[in-house]
């Protein structure tokens, strides 16, 4: 059996990652989820397969968007991963890279993932 | 991260902070930062606390002096202690790295012979240590004195006033890292310089409002695809309809701040001390 596709979640706001864990897993995916990008990169590391896609705040503590992005660009193992965005400022998003704004439209995010 | 933008009444606020603040104030020119330290001393004086300064020695003159006009000379017999803010951090540092155990004997210790000495209540204490810091590129070595200063005030009782020069502090994300490490920000938008911190400071609120926000109107969103009960989904889409006003009325806020901040008063002051 094929097992569902994974998306990984990271955003610092509580309630956030559960309501969009929620709404994927409802949609048939597979979510691992993390409030920042340090305990995310540690994770994504620690995962035996690897996320579809990683939807992820841009400013949260220890490791914000930026960081994040950079190490898994970084990672050899993980460097291929597509990012989506999703920030109140949807324009620092790194350069090239897919950002939507918050609050979010839940069918935008829906449409993104599926792409993947 | 409580974030309060005090005009005019920045010197109240300062004379009477609440317990185990950590205030930082981000200013443009010396004569600002000396009144608004002042205040704070000043009020804390007047009300038997014991003052530590521990700043660079031509604001430490400045303190004194505008003490001394206000009829609080900065005497030991009054509990004032002033230390150079260069010569103490460079006790602080082990292979450049703020020492947390050096902190804890040093800051700690004055803290609490003068408390011992005077019977007050609380110490009130002004600091530039990470102000240096951050001025010379340890930011994170900044942050980190911050979390100390923190550490200390869950032990032992006093205010705590920091202050940044406003142009040093260069984007959104990093005045969102001091703000973070402080009780409270204070930052006068009549001061030249500050024009820009307050329109920083404006952003991250309308970051701060929004992430709550989005996380609402996705639930309201959630439910209204997942229920079958039509009041229930009608009930989330109104949610959903009066976010989008929210998130509109912080659009036009953030518009309006961007505009509408007081023009940066005319300023012959002297820059800051450097």
């Amino acid at each position: 059996m094929i097992p569902p596709k994974l998306v990984f979640v990271v955003d610092d706001e509580p309630g956030f990652c559960d309501t969009l864990q929620d709404l994927l897993e409802d949609e048939g995916y597979e979510v691992r989820t993390a409030m920042d990008g340090s305990r995310a990169l540690a994770l994504l590391r620690a995962l035996d397969r690897q996320p579809c896609i990683i939807l992820s705040d841009l400013l949260m503590p220890i490791l914000d968007g930026h960081g994040l992005y950079q190490a898994v660009r970084a990672d050899p193992a993980l460097a291929k991963i597509p990012f989506l965005f999703m920030s109140t400022d949807p324009s620092r998003a790194p350069a090239g890279e897919p950002a939507i704004r918050k609050p979010v439209d839940v069918d935008a995010i829906l449409a993104a993932v599926k792409r993947y | 991260m409580s974030i309060e933008l005090h005009h005019p009444q920045i010197g109240a606020f300062l004379g009477d902070p609440s317990e185990h603040s950590h205030i930082v104030s981000f200013y443009a020119c010396d004569a600002a930062l000396v009144d608004n330290v002042v205040a704070y001393l000043a009020a804390g004086l007047r009300a038997g606390e014991p003052v530590i300064v521990i700043a660079t020695p031509a604001h430490r003159e400045a303190i004194a002096g505008a003490l001394d006009a206000v009829g609080l000379p900065p005497t030991v017999d009054r509990g004032v202690t002033m230390l150079d803010a260069h010569d103490t951090l460079a006790d602080l540092l082990v292979d450049g790295e703020v020492d947390a155990t050096r902190f804890a004997a040093r800051i700690g210790d004055l803290i609490d012979q003068a408390l011992r000495r005077s019977g007050a209540r609380r110490v009130r204490a002004y600091g530039e240590m990470v102000d240096l810091l951050w001025r010379g590129g340890h930011e994170d070595a900044a942050l980190a004195l911050e979390e100390l200063w923190n550490d200390l005030s869950r032990r032992s009782s006093f205010a705590l006033l920091c202050a940044y020069v406003a142009a040093d502090v260069r984007d959104v994300e990093a005045l969102r890292a001091i703000c973070d490490t402080h009780s409270h920000t204070i930052c006068d938008v009549t001061a030249a310089g500050s024009r820009e911190v307050v329109e920083r400071i404006a952003r991250i609120i309308a970051h701060e409002l929004r992430n709550p926000l989005a996380m609402m109107m996705m639930t309201a969103d959630y439910i209204d695809r997942a229920t079958d009960d039509g009041k229930v989904a009608r009930a989330a889409r109104r949610i959903i309809t009066s976010g989008d006003r929210i998130d509109r009325l912080i659009a036009d806020v953030l518009a309006l701040a961007e505009v509408d901040l007081m023009p940066p008063a005319a300023n012959d002051e002297a820059p800051v001390d450097r």
